[in-house]
């Protein structure tokens, strides 16, 4: 049984190293996994890690990532599905559900900023459950209450606002 | 909240925000056409229509909102529909690009106006078809969710016929890639979903809280050649002759007649990896005798993870399927038959639940994870002799993860027998989970013997501390601790676990690595509690033993307890590094870890004193 974990290094853009086991990110990252796979033949047979740059994501996000990561796919890396989500029969609260919506309670720049790592990491949950919390953000607020949360600028003129109002009215 | 004029929303790229789009209900993501030109038509490629509405019943129309007429409450409901049925439409012409997600949720208090919203129009005889408004799409979602009923809440198999909400008219069979239906009677639809067959890219199959017929689930697996994820929750399922049968037609037991052979549920998924059959009934049966004790039979030989949660019964996989690496099976309790206390009977019934157990088992033998809830106790589940292991176990000579939840009985020594059991079947296990619990379910128990118990016990558990309180100031001069505050309880003092103790089991000589602990330290019993006992088992004969981890979600152990501090779980030199992670559930942020590591590594074990201390009853203040 394969007793030792093989880690890889991964460095932030701003110069943070972390370690993460190879077999948990390979699961949970795309390019990760690509990344690793080139790296292999290089490797063979050397004690060396992997260090892997990841030019686009800081390190504060990059922590969040993997704490994100290791939560998620780390128990499941055994068999390599990791597909607890699927598993969640009626009634039951997924064990991760909380630990989700906690993790996306942060403030709007951190969590752009989580959409763009998902988003490059390739981290296809990590991915759907950003967007669905920035979408959650849009729900239920005015046009108003929306452009202030995130800064929006309404550059429309006002007949350009009244025609698009007139467009979409079955919206409003 | 504005983020200092920096709008790094809109900042996204396109895709980004469409995809972003793609989970708002459409009437929101039109509305977002207003907040400035990068926003304007970005909706309409989003690829997603979002429709749901909120349903209200003419009571809730008549009661909440002062309209005080019948007339009134109906021209309200009729004018929300048409509403409703007005912006579909629109929502529908506005989109530009494929819509790949259509999803309907409609959510009310009042099961029948659901059904009238979607079925029925003004004009009384006139129906429509809210649902039928289906472009091409990728992926439909139709969800009509009431409140659902308790009984839905508690772990039920279905036996009910869920009232219909919806029919479906058409399906865009040659796109559809995930159906996704919830609260549905099937059987009005089955003409519109057999004339749709086959669904040639269909991958993702959800059917939850709906009934439907056997066979019609069957015609749509068949036609579905891509479909891989399937799961099937709280469904009731119709064998063929279900209408033929009514509930009480059943041969008199009286004439001593042969009984029926069970029923079976056959259902073969060719294409299918994943499966989840959870709380799945069939129309109720005779409670009495017939206990409904049908089969399930599967054929699904590519597929890679099954899930499981309902009743122990008859189960097989008719062919085999050897990827099959993860299985993940849930039974839940079945009380003891109340009209029948014979004990021979309860016997026999105890023996069959073993037997189904472990034969359930024997179709997992390529697993590699194994994860086991059992309602019953534990002991129900053990191979007790000789004979009863030959003819029940099989190895699982893949199994590296284990994990089993469970009851068990504070005095019983069975429990043990079932772990060991599952130790002897799974050589090559690296890591094992067990969660025991000691308490009992009593939702099922008559209330009020439930809640006289509960009183009797919290007296007594009172009474018990408040005795251990006190003998530990009457043994504070007799013991002499590091610090005299403490009684004890000696390693010695645990004793070892029969079933377990003095047998040899391959795993624990070579690659068990990790154990996980989860049970109730219960104050009264310290020196019998199976955990406890465990954790010494494990330290003592897991050789290659790098973690265990313990947690001892014991409230009553706050009270009288500063767990990390007094409590001391010493696992000293055990040939490796052993690492004990004490971890309290409602005290996470202060668990503690404690780690030794021999520095010889040759040590023998026999000879060394391994130090396992338990430090009792540090009373906390108690703010009243």
């Amino acid at each position: 049984m394969a007793s030792e974990k093989k880690v890889v290094f991964l460095r932030s853009s701003d110069g943070e190293a972390f370690e993460v086991s190879e077999e948990v990110i390979s699961a949970a990252s795309v390019t990760i996994k690509g990344m690793i796979d080139e790296e292999s033949p290089s490797r063979a047979d050397t004690a060396a890690t992997t260090t892997l740059a990841i030019p686009n994501v800081t390190a504060a996000t990059l922590s969040r990532v993997l704490h994100y990561v290791n939560k998620h796919f780390d128990a499941a890396a055994v068999v390599g599905r990791p597909d607890d989500y699927i598993f969640c029969a009626p009634g039951d609260e997924h064990p991760l559900a909380r630990f989700d919506d906690d993790f996306v309670d942060v403030d709007n720049d951190t969590l752009i900023d989580l959409v763009h790592a998902a988003e490059y990491l390739h981290i296809k949950k990590l991915f759907d459950l950003t967007c669905k919390a920035v979408a959650d953000k849009l729900k239920g607020r005015t046009i108003d209450q929306i452009r202030e949360t995130f800064g929006i600028v309404n550059d429309y003129t006002v007949e350009e606002e009244v025609e698009v109002y007139r467009e979409n009215s079955w919206a409003f | 909240m504005t983020t200092g004029g920096d709008d790094r929303l809109s900042e996204l790229s396109d895709d980004l925000l469409r995809r972003i789009l793609y989970f708002v209900s459409s009437r929101d993501a039109a509305s977002t056409s207003l907040l400035s030109r990068r926003w304007g038509s970005l909706f309409r490629t989003s690829g997603a229509v979002n429709l749901a509405v909120q349903v209200h019943g003419y009571k809730h129309l008549r009661y909440g909102r002062s309209i005080s007429s019948y007339q009134e409450a109906e021209e309200a409901f009729f004018s929300n529909q048409e509403i409703f049925v007005d912006g579909a439409k629109a929502a529908l012409d506005a989109a530009e690009a494929p819509i790949t997600r259509l999803t309907l949720r409609v959510d009310s208090d009042d099961n029948d106006a659901i059904s009238k919203f979607l079925c029925r129009s003004r004009a009384r005889d006139t129906k429509v078809d809210v649902v039928g408004a289906v472009v091409s799409h990728k992926e439909l979602r139709v969800a009509a969710a009431v409140n659902l009923p308790y009984r839905y809440l508690h772990d039920v198999e279905a036996k009910y016929r869920h009232e219909g909400y919806y029919g479906l008219a058409s399906l865009p069979s040659e796109t559809l890639c995930v159906l996704d239906l919830t609260g549905s009677d099937l059987t009005r639809s089955s003409s519109a979903l057999m004339a749709a067959l086959p669904l040639p890219r269909l991958a993702t199959l959800r059917l939850r809280f709906c009934s439907v017929e056997l066979e019609l689930l069957q015609a749509m697996s068949d036609a579905a050649p891509e479909l891989t994820t399937v799961q099937l929750e709280s469904l009731l399922l119709l064998p063929p002759d279900y209408q033929q049968k009514t509930r009480f037609d059943y041969p008199d037991e009286l004439d001593g007649a042969e009984p029926e052979p069970p029923p079976v549920l056959r259902l073969s998924f060719q294409a299918a990896t994943t499966l989840v059959l959870a709380l799945c009934g069939m129309p109720e049966q005779d409670d009495r005798r017939g206990r409904s004790r049908w089969a399930i039979e599967i054929d699904a030989p590519r597929l890679q993870s099954f899930k499981y949660k309902g009743f122990m019964r008859r189960f097989f996989l008719r062919s085999a399927a050897p990827g099959l690496a993860r299985a993940d099976l849930h039974f839940l309790r079945r009380d003891p038959d109340p009209y029948n206390q014979n004990d021979s009977d309860n016997d026999s019934e105890k023996e069959i639940a073993r037997m189904l157990f472990w034969q359930f088992l024997h179709n997992f033998t390529n697993a590699k994870t194994l994860k086991l809830k059992v309602g019953n106790d534990l002991k129900d589940i053990a191979a007790i002799g000789e004979a009863r292991r030959a003819r029940l176990l099989c190895v699982f000579p893949r199994v590296e993860r284990l994990e089993l939840e469970g009851v068990h009985l504070p005095k019983s020594k069975t429990a043990a027998v079932a772990i060991a059991n599952l130790l002897h079947c799974c050589p090559v296990l690296g890591e094992i989970v067990l969660k025991l619990t000691t308490a009992t379910a009593l939702r099922d128990k008559d209330s009020r013997y439930g809640h006289e118990f509960l009183q009797r016990k919290d007296r007594s558990d009172y009474n018990k501390s408040m005795d251990r309180f006190v003998s530990r100031w009457k043994s504070k001069t007799t013991i002499a601790m590091e610090d005299s505050n403490f009684g004890d309880n000696k390693y010695d003092d645990v004793p070892g676990i029969p079933g377990l103790s003095g047998r040899s089991f391959a795993c624990l000589q070579r690659t068990l690595r990790r154990v996980g602990l989860q049970f109730r330290l219960d104050n009264n019993s310290i020196s019998s509690c199976l955990g406890l006992r465990l954790i010494k088992f494990f330290a003592e004969h897991a050789m290659v033993l790098e973690e265990m981890s313990i947690d001892t979600g014991n409230r009553r152990l706050d009270e009288h307890l500063n767990f990390n501090v007094e409590t001391r779980i010493a696992l000293a030199p055990i040939p490796i590094s052993a690492t004990a992670s004490i971890q309290h559930k409602n005290l996470a942020e202060r668990s503690s870890e404690f780690s030794r590591i021999s520095t010889d590594s040759t040590t023998d074990l026999a000879k060394s004193t391994v130090g396992f201390t338990v430090l009792p009853l540090q009373r906390q203040e108690w703010k009243s």
